[in-house]
């Protein structure tokens, strides 16, 4: 599962942010650390579903919108990017995660 | 919502796997060699920002202390002119080109059109270690990432002189450098 600490907390809110409006129970649930990924196609759904909360982070960048009083997103989805991507690379969907990245 | 970025620097990058591969024998033989862990580091440097030290304006949205973003270190509330050792909190360092480039298509979604995404390294070479009371320390998320830590309280003027030193011995890989395609 995810794990966040007080030092996180903020990447934690865009986290789950950005997983509502994606709206995928899911996604939620494992951006929230409530859910581990056990297969592959549970991997390709929350490496979409981190994809859209990225495109859909960088749109409220654009219009420098605060989420939750939170004004740097870019830094926080970027923790989000290393937390997300290094648990992928940990349960051994790297190479998914690398197809996603390529096709950026 | 969402949108079409499959083309996002695919004509930038078309050589990069050659040079990925060639690369990451240059620092498996380097690590060998020096009987390392690390060696040899990258990062992520958009323009016009110095490899280590930020630029107004160029930083993101927090507050920014002699080029220190405030979100990268951990700035003492009672006293901005000094910077608390924590080893979660650290400009932000990729051990693995592959993670480099990653991180350069990541950060580079954010940035208006034409800013140029650039990726510089970092050698460890004979005398030149790292600074001292700095340290690299692994993410516990991400083993391909690594936080340049303070591992002692410190002015914020020392910190700067010392990611100066560092900025100083890096090299900006301008055949790695992208483009943000469109405005973001």
């Amino acid at each position: 599962m995810l794990e966040y600490n007080e030092n996180t907390q903020k990447a934690k809110i865009l986290a789950e942010h950005y997983a509502q409006i994606v709206g995928d129970e899911f996604l939620i649930a494992f951006m929230q650390g409530k859910k581990s990924i056990t297969n592959t196609q549970e991997a390709q759904t929350i490496i979409n579903g981190f994809w859209q909360m990225t495109d859909l982070a960088i749109a409220d960048h654009q219009n420098d919108l605060a989420i939750d009083g939170i004004t740097d997103i870019e830094f926080w989805m970027h923790k989000l990017f290393n937390k997300v991507g290094g648990y992928l690379i940990k349960q051994g969907y790297s190479e998914q995660w690398d197809t996603a990245l390529d096709e950026r | 919502m969402k949108r079409d970025k499959k083309a996002v620097f695919q004509h930038q990058l078309k050589t990069l796997e050659n040079i990925e591969e060639k690369i990451n024998a240059l620092i498996i033989e380097h690590r060998k060699r020096r009987g390392s862990d690390l060696g040899v580091v990258f990062r992520t440097v958009i323009d016009p920002n110095d490899a280590t030290l930020y630029e107004q304006g160029h930083h993101g949205k927090g507050a920014l202390y002699h080029g220190v973003r405030e979100c990268d270190y951990k700035i003492s509330p009672a006293n901005p002119n000094w910077v608390l050792a924590s080893d979660e909190h650290g400009l932000s360092f990729s051990s693995t080109v592959k993670h480099a480039v990653g991180t350069m298509k990541f950060l580079g979604g954010f940035q208006k059109k034409g800013t140029k995404i650039n990726c510089a390294y970092w050698i460890f070479e004979g005398n030149q270690a790292i600074p001292t009371d700095m340290a690299f320390v692994q993410d516990p998320d991400n083993p391909e990432h690594y936080l340049l830590t303070i591992t002692k309280d410190m002015k914020i003027t020392d910190l700067v002189y010392k990611l100066r030193w560092i900025s100083q011995r890096m090299t900006t890989m301008k055949g790695l450098t992208l483009e943000a395609y469109k405005d973001a």
